[in-house]
């Protein structure tokens, strides 16, 4: 299959295309970051870059039309995303919507692929399961070749090991082939104990709140209760 | 008298109104049993996309940062006995604008964590949430975006913490639809 449905510029070069589903952004979300460690191994040689802010896509005329003009001209679309509330955050779902409709109503390449890059702040990487077929789905609707994704937990923390599965995933993807399992067996495993992880976090939230002037007993607030 | 209270959430496209036509079914259902209805459509709503700084929990707890109308719905949603999320199905799972409202419901939760069914999940905030009926609609039957609907609705309501949930696909608004969701409210209730 290597090589086969290759598409590329007058240069040579494929193009790939990280959709960034963080209302953080390119430049300061966990998302675009772990996006850059499965890109660490896409030659410069023989890809080309682009970036484009879900949120940016669907409030700017200008980054829509940016956006359906690189993925006509796409090898692969990677979407890179935090886990909200089970799923993909509403701008990122506003995002493939568009480019589904963009693809039903016009001329567009066949053979893009299409992969997903998705974390969750609980620990276990296995939440993040039904939005992964909510992509897959969005891939077969849209047309796309899906190449499978890959899962982490832990707001997206990386030990050795989990770069170690995105680089893997990244060689992968850089010569046309999908996701390896053993990218999903690496990635599936939490990167620490759960009781560690709840001490840890519960711990975490309490110093955020103080850093705020929030005290414990604020923190569990009901602003909403009593009122009906 | 009943004196339950429902809050539907009619995530709606604009170029399909068959969740309009489901809402006001719904809504005429249950006001017909006396429900108190609330009927929220996020698609006409002025919502922010949340913007993951997670301010509703370590700067304004229990309340989002962003003062727009997606305050007023969590309100709704916590103060119910029941919620509906009425969608058409999108990629298996939610619209986007109804997405666009759940996202920005998680100050009703807490950020602490604790183990939940074997995971992590988050503590409750409120000592009750409402139980939730799920509602997707499809354009034809598709056994494999019905299923992860389901799943999503299911995964959804359990870190929101709703004690109970029940989930009905359709492809359009009809008399036996309609006994079916009469069917499912019971369901979700009982």
């Amino acid at each position: 299959m290597i090589g086969k449905t290759r598409r590329t510029d007058e240069t040579g070069k494929q193009l790939v295309v990280v959709l960034v589903g963080s209302p953080k952004g390119i430049e300061r979300s966990k998302s675009a970051q772990l996006a850059k460690e499965v890109l660490r191994l896409f030659s410069a040689d023989e890809w080309d870059q682009e970036w484009v802010h879900a949120h940016a896509a669907v409030r700017d005329a200008g980054e829509h039309d940016r956006l359906l003009e690189l993925c006509d001209r796409a090898s692969l679309i990677l979407l890179t995303t935090p886990l909200y509330v089970d799923s993909l955050p509403a701008p990122a779902t506003s995002a493939l919507q568009a480019i589904l409709d963009h693809r039903a109503i016009h001329e567009t390449p066949k053979h893009v692929r299409f992969a997903a890059l998705l974390n969750c702040g609980f620990l276990e990487p296995h939440h993040n399961v039904t939005c992964l077929r909510v992509c897959e789905t969005f891939s077969q609707q849209a047309g796309l070749e899906w190449m499978g994704g890959m899962m982490l937990g832990s707001a997206g923390a990386t030990n050795k090991r989990i770069l170690e599965g995105l680089h893997t995933a990244g060689s992968s993807l850089a010569s046309d082939l999908a996701v390896p399992q053993i990218v999903y067996e690496t990635l599936g495993k939490p990167i620490m104990p759960r009781w560690l992880y709840i001490l840890g976090g519960n711990f975490m939230w309490r110093r955020f709140a103080k850093r705020n002037g929030v005290t414990p007993k604020d923190l569990k607030a009901r602003p909403y209760e009593g009122n009906r | 008298m009943n004196s339950q209270r429902v809050t539907i959430l009619n995530g709606s496209l604009e170029s399909d109104d068959r969740c309009d036509q489901l809402a006001a079914l719904l809504r005429d259902r249950l006001f017909a049993e006396a429900w108190e209805v609330v009927v929220h459509r996020p698609d006409s709503m002025q919502i922010a996309p949340c913007l993951g700084c997670f301010g509703c929990w370590v700067k304004t707890p229990g309340e989002c940062v962003i003062d727009d109308d997606a305050r007023g719905i969590a309100r709704d949603v916590v103060q119910s006995d029941l919620v509906v999320y009425l969608t058409p199905i999108v990629f298996g799972g939610y619209s986007a604008t109804l997405k666009s409202a759940m996202d920005r419901l998680i100050p009703l939760i807490m950020p602490y964590f604790a183990r939940v069914r074997g995971e992590v999940h988050h503590v409750k905030r409120y000592a009750r949430y409402p139980r939730v009926l799920g509602i997707g609609l499809l354009p034809y039957p598709d056994p494999d975006q019905e299923e992860l609907f389901a799943a999503l609705v299911d995964r959804s309501s359990l870190n929101m913490r709703s004690p109970k949930t029940v989930v009905r696909v359709c492809d359009r608004p009809t008399d036996d639809v309609e006994a079916g969701l009469s069917h499912a409210i019971d369901e979700v209730m009982r």
